[in-house]
């Protein structure tokens, strides 16, 4: 009885801890659709008294901001950041799990090396490199940064993945004549399901969420992603709050409902693939 | 030949499609991330601004020259004052999180998405949405006005805007430091509670002589995870103050950004670079060793 009691109390006390926590996102979005005289007049309240959603479709699509451009960029971005990464980080991984020694092995460390390297320190060099092959402000330039900086975590990840998957499928699948690259892709791939979904979500928020590499490779040019957009934007508009917070809610709209719907796999994914304590 | 020669088993008949299979990856890794760590160090000991065809060899002046810039020391002080308060912070509030919600009910799940939630929004919209709050005109002081309280300049005011920057990066970064220790809080044995409450211990004993000590390794993964993550800080302080006022909030990796892109001193911030990396690799091997120390003497 007594544990029950205070088991309510703490959950209550939880409850309460966990809304306070999320009023940020709240004022965001009873902001974004309301006037800018009703957001001073009252910023905490829900927008029943002048509901307006002309903030928002203001933003969707015009020529400061828009939605639509930044999530089209950044979406194309993701999907080709992430096919690239999973082809080539896999098969990469594949063949250093396997083969642990002289050159693998050098190479190995290298990566391992790479995962402690704080993009802010190579950053300058990146962007000369860049330069040089006439990537900047483009596309395939950001993407192949993106792809290069993901490769430690992701090789990381998919060696010890692959690790725990016996040897004894490579040699049964070489003993019927298949070739490593076969091998691969028919029995090895396959088998790798959960630290690939790890891996999907890990890049996915990365890229979504990056801003210093495409604030710095997109430069002032044509395109944006959503986090330089929301940048650009919410520099012109400085103190027009209903701008501010339609834009905020545009930006976080898209991975609200994406998380809303995978929730479960999101917090397992998260941790059980990456950090086993 | 050369496959021999760096010891790939030239015998294994598939050596070249294997050959082939791992060089995709690892060559796009090699000429981004290798090439650009040693050109970090090369540019360092040059004179260069990143567009002359000449590069002028000027040995350590960069190295001497950033120890006695002030903005260099203070941005390096500002990293640590971010890195010691914010770690040991979000460690005790998450930790803190954790053992509250580690109960399986419909509610608890609803406090873990609740926490969690902040982690998914990129850093630069947690900024913005902070900024339309607590920067003068915002939402906070407005309320203010309101009850007949003097605005306070959250953002601007050079006493306050490090606190305000450390008090939301925590707000930030509880959420992800939760989730892993409950994992670790998932991993301890029913039976050891069982045992304590047997011999008559309360829980403010069992936490100490059971949970405690069972999250060592959750615990080394969270305060590394934050130390390291801490020391990088960028994105959210570009957003609410851009290191201003007066230097108060510059974080090291704000500096170098902005001597490198806004002041075009490839060279110097190159220098100031390889001090960040040389920082991190030290504290993040001191600190690992110790808290796996730790760990073996704890269980």
């Amino acid at each position: 009885m007594i544990i029950n009691k205070s088991g309510k109390i703490r959950g209550t006390l939880m409850t309460v801890l966990s809304l306070i926590y999320l009023i940020p996102f709240y004022i965001t979005i009873v902001n974004a659709f309301k006037t800018e005289a009703q957001i001073f007049q009252n910023p905490m309240g829900l927008p029943f008294a002048e509901m307006t959603v002309t903030n928002v479709a203001r933003n969707f699509n015009s020529n400061q901001f828009s939605a639509l451009k930044a999530y089209g960029f950044t979406g194309f971005i993701l999907i080709i950041t992430l096919t690239c990464v999973l082809i080539t980080a896999s098969m990469t991984a594949y063949i250093l799990s396997r083969n642990r020694t002289g050159f693998y092995k050098v190479a190995y460390l290298s990566l391992l090396a790479g995962l402690f390297i704080p993009v802010q320190v190579i950053i300058i060099p990146i962007i000369q490199i860049l330069r040089t092959f006439g990537l900047m402000f483009s596309f395939p330039g950001l993407i192949l940064v993106f792809v290069a900086v993901y490769m430690p975590f992701v090789c990381f990840i998919f060696t010890g993945y692959i690790g725990t998957i016996s040897p004894q499928f490579d040699e049964s699948a070489q003993v019927e004549g298949a070739s490593p690259l076969q091998t691969f892709v028919f029995i090895i791939f396959p088998l790798m399901k959960p630290a690939v979904v790890t891996v999907i979500i890990f890049v996915t928020l990365w890229t979504w969420n990056d801003f210093v590499l495409p604030y710095v490779i997109f430069g002032s040019g044509k395109y944006y992603t959503i986090t330089t957009g929301i940048y650009r934007a919410i520099g012109q508009y400085q103190q027009k709050w209903d701008d501010v917070f339609a834009v905020l809610f545009l930006a976080i709209t898209p991975i609200t409902v994406f998380y809303i719907w995978l929730q479960k796999h999101f917090i397992s994914g998260l941790t059980a693939g990456a950090f086993k304590g | 030949m050369l496959a021999g020669f760096v010891g790939i088993n030239m015998k294994d008949n598939h050596w070249k499609q294997k050959l082939l299979m791992f060089l995709p990856g690892y060559t796009i890794f090699a000429t981004i991330i290798l090439v650009s760590i040693f050109l970090t160090f090369y540019y360092s000991f040059f004179d260069w601004d990143g567009l002359k065809t000449s590069m002028n060899f000027i040995g350590f002046t960069n190295y001497i020259k950033a120890l006695k810039e002030p903005e260099f020391l203070t941005s390096i002080g500002n990293t640590f004052f971010f890195a010691l308060l914010g770690g040991v912070s979000v460690n005790i509030i998450s930790l803190f999180l954790a053992v509250q919600i580690n109960r399986k009910s419909l509610l608890t799940n609803f406090h873990r998405a609740a926490f969690f939630f902040p982690q998914l929004i990129s850093l630069v919209a947690v900024g913005f949405i902070f900024k339309a709050l607590f920067s003068y005109y915002g939402v906070v002081n407005s309320l203010f006005e309101r009850f007949g309280w003097t605005a306070i300049d959250f953002l601007g005011d050079p006493s306050l805007a490090k606190w305000s920057v450390l008090g939301i990066s925590i707000w930030q970064a509880t959420g992800f430091s939760t989730i892993l220790y409950l994992s670790g809080l998932q991993a301890i044995p029913a039976m050891q509670y069982e045992a304590a409450e047997i011999d008559g211990a309360n829980s403010y004993q069992a936490f100490w002589n059971i949970t405690f000590p069972w999250l060592a390794p959750s615990f080394t993964t969270v305060t590394v995870f934050l130390f390291t993550g801490y020391m990088k800080i960028f994105d959210i302080i570009f957003v609410l103050t851009g290191g201003g006022p007066v230097n108060t909030t510059k974080s090291i990796a704000i500096f170098i950004i902005d001597v490198g892109f806004n002041r075009y001193k490839i060279s110097y911030a190159s220098a100031v670079a390889v001090y960040f990396l040389i920082i991190l690799t030290v504290i993040t091997v001191t600190l690992t060793n110790r808290l796996r120390i730790r760990e073996e003497n704890l269980l």
